[in-house]
């Protein structure tokens, strides 16, 4: 078993998953960045409710910055390597 | 149920099917377990309030108990699309779900240390003054959860992040069908960094 990640073996759910976790770890290290500032403690129930007030605040963020990616992605190489029904597309052209 | 928090591994190759259902349970339970310490709280701090104040006070502790069992459920997803990415460069195979499932069976560490957490709060409030005015809740929060005590909450912590990790590995072995090796790294690599993230914040150095 090689350790290389080989993309085109991946599925379109494996591509969503892996976007959308990358821009959750952006997410969590900008919140955790501001919203801990300074803080020492390991429990705070503000910086719990800060926390849901942001999961909630970022989840469209999440959603609309994978949809930005998707339309750049289509934009700068063409439906061929998008997410999504791309490939599809390319094999139904053939 | 209870085998997948001491034998792992044999538990997730022994149960073909493991259930959605189950997984949700544990994170659940895991969620409500971090409110635990509000039991003890609440009957120190409300007494101190008129009847307005205390439906104040209570909403808003309410609130943040809500967003920690929605912090929970969050940190499930988090961490199934971690283990479920980084699987993928050691040719994780299968779909989302079944790494949402398997990922769920971790969470039961976390209820034991809420509770505990519960019982060091009744502790912790005992040397601290319970306020009477609204906007000093928030201090008073404060105090109690930096009371010595708390220091052995951080070292169960530390210890539940230890244990899921070994409950993750078997996990992660059955639900992406990898070797030992590769199960363990895949889940070594995001709760290691979650582990330094802690005890940098923490100051337990």
């Amino acid at each position: 078993m090689s350790d290389t990640l080989n993309t085109a073996s991946l599925t379109d759910e494996d591509r969503v998953v892996v976007t959308v976790t990358a821009l959750a770890v952006l997410g969590l290290v900008i919140l955790y960045g501001g919203v801990g500032a300074g803080s020492t403690s390991s429990v705070s129930v503000t910086e719990t409710a800060n926390l849901a007030i942001g999961i909630v605040a970022f989840a469209p963020a999440t959603m609309a910055a994978y949809y930005a990616v998707t339309a750049l992605t289509w934009y700068a190489t063409g439906p061929a390597l998008t997410p999504g029904g791309g490939m599809k597309k390319l094999g139904a052209a053939a | 149920m209870l085998s997948s928090l001491y034998r792992p591994r044999q538990f997730f190759a022994e149960r073909a099917r493991v259930s959605l259902g189950e997984a949700t349970g544990i994170v659940l339970l895991a969620g409500l377990a971090q409110t635990f310490y509000l039991l003890f709280l609440l009957p120190e701090l409300l007494p101190r309030f008129s009847s307005a104040k205390t439906l104040y006070v209570s909403a808003g502790l309410l609130i943040g108990a809500g967003g920690q069992i929605l912090t929970t459920g969050f940190y499930w997803f988090f961490y199934s699309g971690l283990f479920h990415s980084i699987s993928l460069i050691f040719g994780g195979e299968g779909r989302f779900r079944r790494t949402v499932i398997y990922t769920g069976y971790g969470f039961g560490p976390l209820f034991l240390a809420g509770i505990l957490n519960g019982f060091l709060s009744l502790l912790a409030s005992r040397a601290v003054d319970p306020p009477s005015e609204i906007e000093a809740v928030d201090p008073y929060l404060t105090d109690v959860f930096a009371q010595d005590v708390f220091v052995w909450s951080k070292v169960v912590v530390l210890l539940v992040f230890l244990w899921q990790t070994w409950i993750w590995v078997g996990a992660m072995k059955h639900a992406r069908t990898l070797s030992l090796k590769h199960a363990t790294l895949t889940v070594c690599v995001p709760v290691g960094a979650r582990i330094v993230w802690f005890v940098y914040r923490s100051n337990l150095l």
